[in-house]
């Protein structure tokens, strides 16, 4: 049904003549997310503490983790069903990007307790104490980023990205993502990465041509943040 | 009766003995203090430690339980604790709970974590497995809710197994949600090598513990419970384990949990042995040099204060030897008493001397005396002896004889017929000629003389005078008919005046011959029956008229001998008079 009306809006816009394109390549240089650091044991003194070699930068993951979209209201978004999961006290996906009036599930895949709560002003939620086979569903109306956690389990984190409109993406494992059908005009183009931030970028859309945009995270240079 | 001891044994008896067992003892009673205050020093030590050691303890688990106090400020933990709440009895929400204990045990150093609910019923808990069995995080488990004790426990068994306990309460605002308790494996052998720990047991009739946990003591738990049952709530005890004593301390009941006690054992012999040990061997070395130095000291004295002794002894035993006392003891030792005593000794000599000096004057008054008698008995012989003396000595001056053998024969010739004493009357006194019979009685006087004179040591001189004064030259003489020279010089000149005397004397049994009779009969008779050259010499004095026959009743007067007498200052030879 999704892909369906995207498909049907992308030929209109295509047909037309009226669209252009956004494309490009996100590229992490490094792990941006820190491992998880544990405190030695000062109770045992004889032990050496394990000093564990960084692991192998796992861009996969990071690019997991980065939205693309075009931050302009106005456009037409679409909601959609989404589901978000608890498994092996993780959010599965850890991020996830909807348009916003999309309405998000929370199913509890472990055989334990999760309470997912957010504190975000774009949508406040506490979903409660529930078990493995129990789901709460949550609609967001508002655009924005919502960071996910679990009472019960510190160490979850997650989150969801609202955007304003339709365009959006996560780039591809090679870090490439597009943006079709865009009308013209000029727009703010943002990369966020969950850890890293917001990546914003100004473009200008022309009809029938694709615009390329590189993202390199973290930048060299300072980013200047609306 | 004592049996005489040497002056060095008794030396060795009264000083070197009394000094040892005096040194003997005060060293035994300095090695007891010593081993008294090195025991109590030891013990203050012990106790002191352990006070330190409790203390440490005290405060790590103070500071424990600041850091398990801000844990419980964690909010998932009161989450956790909200729901239990929520879900009791829910299997999912006590995997939720072992689940997130085992995340906070991960960053924990426990090896038991657990948690009650507001009313204190235990909710989950789980328990590090094989202490020593890596890896460690690998080895959690459930422990059955139910094995928690109440909280505020200190120590609870879980497992089996003993676990030193921290309770910490979770509150939410003024709101208590439940308790987390932290536990460590309870580690008896941490206390001390050797501990006991105990649990006073409510179930038994009389007050008594069961053993809990015991480390390094090989005594069974029947035979510790009795050995500590006599300890009472002290806190210092000392008991016997396998017959070796020991001290035990109890641990500060802070760190326990009510109802129990933990000993640590302390061996205080073991560990001042060895430090005694070397004080004690150097105790017998100076004990031992000390007394060979009193027994040297001993010796050297003993051998000062006996030699002067000894040597006075041993002048003594010369003198016993040769039977002189003589009295030229040395006054010069250094020690005042033997001084003393050789000047006793001295004194003793000299009155011995002096005693004997006296007996033989008395001797010679009672010889002189019995001369006189003798002389007094037989009128007819009347100052017989005392001239034969003197003629005898005018004889012996003329042939140069020495004083001391002319003093010799002047006693002599005054005693040599002192033997007539024992001649009876009848035959002594006899008017006439006397027979063959009575001349024999009255040759035996010589002998009986002798014999009179032979008691007295002083009179051994005059014996061959008073015996041998009538021998003949030509051995026809008597008592033993000697020869010439066998007869000694003295009693020949005797026996020459002695004969001229009587020649010229008046005897019972017929009237005095002349002197020129006498004077002739000599002459024929020398050589035969007198020395030759005694009657030459005393014919030539009585020639030149140093010897002068007077009067047969008052016997020669001779000026010149009379003066040479008096120049010697004797009286003995005036008898007559």
């Amino acid at each position: 049904m999704r892909w369906w009306s995207t498909i049907v809006l992308c030929c209109a816009l295509t047909l037309s003549g009226q669209v252009g394109e956004v494309t490009g390549r996100i590229r992490v240089t490094s792990t941006l997310t820190k491992r998880r650091i544990s405190v030695p044991q000062v109770y045992e003194r004889a032990a050496a503490i394990a000093v564990e070699p960084p692991p192998p930068a796992d861009v996969g993951a990071e690019l997991r983790r980065v939205v693309v979209y075009l931050d302009t209201p106005g456009l037409a978004a679409r909601p959609r069903q989404a589901r978000m999961n608890q498994h092996q006290r993780r959010f599965e996906p850890e991020v996830l990007a909807v348009p916003v009036g999309s309405t998000v599930s929370f199913p509890n895949g472990d055989p334990i307790f999760h309470n997912v709560f957010s504190l975000s002003k774009v949508k406040p939620l506490d979903l409660g104490n529930y078990k493995e086979g129990e789901s709460r569903s949550v609609t967001f109306h508002q655009a924005g980023i919502v960071q996910l956690f679990c009472h019960l389990h510190p160490n979850m984190s997650g989150a969801v990205l609202v955007t304003p409109n339709g365009w959006f993406t996560q780039p591809a494992e090679n870090g490439d993502f597009a943006l079709a059908e865009v009308p013209p005009g000029r727009y703010v183009l943002v990369a966020w990465h969950k850890s890293a931030g917001l990546f914003r970028r100004t473009i200008e859309v022309r009809a029938g041509q694709a615009v390329q945009v590189d993202f390199e995270i973290p930048l060299s240079e300072p980013v200047s943040r609306k | 009766m004592t049996r005489a001891l040497p002056i060095s044994l008794r030396f060795l008896a009264l000083g070197f003995l009394p000094i040892s067992l005096a040194l003997l003892a005060g060293f035994n009673w300095f090695r007891g203090g010593i081993a008294e205050s090195v025991r109590g020093g030891l013990q203050q030590t012990l106790v002191e430690s352990q006070q330190l050691q409790t203390n440490l303890r005290l405060e790590a688990r103070h500071q424990r339980l600041s850091l398990l106090a801000t844990l419980a400020e964690n909010a998932s933990l009161k989450a956790l604790l909200s729901l239990s709440r929520e879900a009791s009895g829910s299997a999912a929400a006590q995997l939720t709970l072992q689940d997130q204990l085992l995340e906070m045990a991960a960053s924990l150093d426990a090896d038991l974590v657990g948690l009650q609910d507001a009313a204190g019923r235990p909710l989950a808990a789980i328990a590090r497995g094989e202490p020593e069995s890596p890896p460690a995080s690998a080895n959690w488990k459930a422990v059955a809710a139910t094995d928690l004790p109440p909280g505020g426990a200190r120590l609870a068994t879980a497992r089996g197994e003993l676990f030193d306990l921290i309770t910490v309460p979770v509150n939410s605002g003024t709101e208590n949600l439940g308790m987390l308790l932290v536990g460590k494996r309870f580690e008896l052998s941490s206390y001390h090598r050797q501990a006991v720990l105990l649990r006073a047991d409510s179930t038994a009739a009389k007050a008594g513990a069961k053993v809990v946990a015991q480390a390094g003591v090989t005594l069974s738990e029947k035979q510790l419970e009795s050995t500590f049952s006599s300890c009472g709530a002290t806190r210092q005890c000392s008991v016997s384990l396998n017959g070796a004593p020991y001290l035990a301390l109890a641990v500060d009941a802070k760190l326990l949990e009510q109802g129990y006690s933990l000993w640590t054992l302390h061996s205080v012999e073991q560990a001042s042995s060895q430090l005694l040990g070397t004080a004690t061997s150097g105790f017998w070395a100076a004990l031992l040099t000390m007394l060979v130095a009193a027994l040297l000291a001993d010796i050297y004295g003993a051998r000062a204060v006996t030699r002067p002794l000894v040597e006075l002894i041993d002048r003594l035993r010369e003198s016993e030897r040769s039977g002189v006392l003589q009295g030229d003891f040395p006054e010069t030792s250094s020690t005042k008493e033997v001084n003393e005593l050789a000047r006793a000794f001295n004194l003793a000599a000299a009155a011995v001397a002096e005693s004997q000096r006296r007996l033989d004057e008395t001797y010679l008054q009672i010889t002189q005396t019995m001369a006189q008698t003798l002389d007094a008995r037989d009128p007819y012989t009347a100052g017989h002896s005392s001239r034969v003396s003197d003629y005898a000595v005018a004889i012996a001056q003329a042939m140069n004889l020495s004083v001391a053998e002319i003093e010799i024969i002047r006693v002599g010739a005054n005693l040599h017929d002192i033997g007539k004493i024992g001649i009876p009357d009848a035959v002594l006194q006899k008017p006439g000629p006397l027979s063959g019979e009575e001349f024999e009685i009255i040759k035996r006087h010589p002998v009986i003389g002798k014999r009179i004179l032979e008691g007295v040591a002083k009179f051994r001189d005059y014996l061959a005078i008073v015996e041998l004064h009538h021998e003949n030259t030509d051995g026809s003489g008597y008592p033993w008919g000697l020869r010439g020279e066998q007869v000694p010089l003295a009693a020949r000149i005797v026996h020459v005046v002695d004969a001229y005397d009587a020649m010229t004397s008046n005897r019972p049994y017929r009237e005095a011959t002349t002197t020129a009779q006498a004077q002739e009969v000599l002459r024929r008779h020398a050589g035969s029956q007198f020395d030759a050259s005694v009657v030459e010499v005393f014919l030539r004095l009585v020639e030149t008229g140093a010897i002068q026959y007077a009067d047969a009743d008052t016997g020669p007067q001779l000026a010149a001998l009379k003066n040479s007498l008096q120049q010697k200052g004797s009286h003995e030879l005036d008898p007559v008079h």
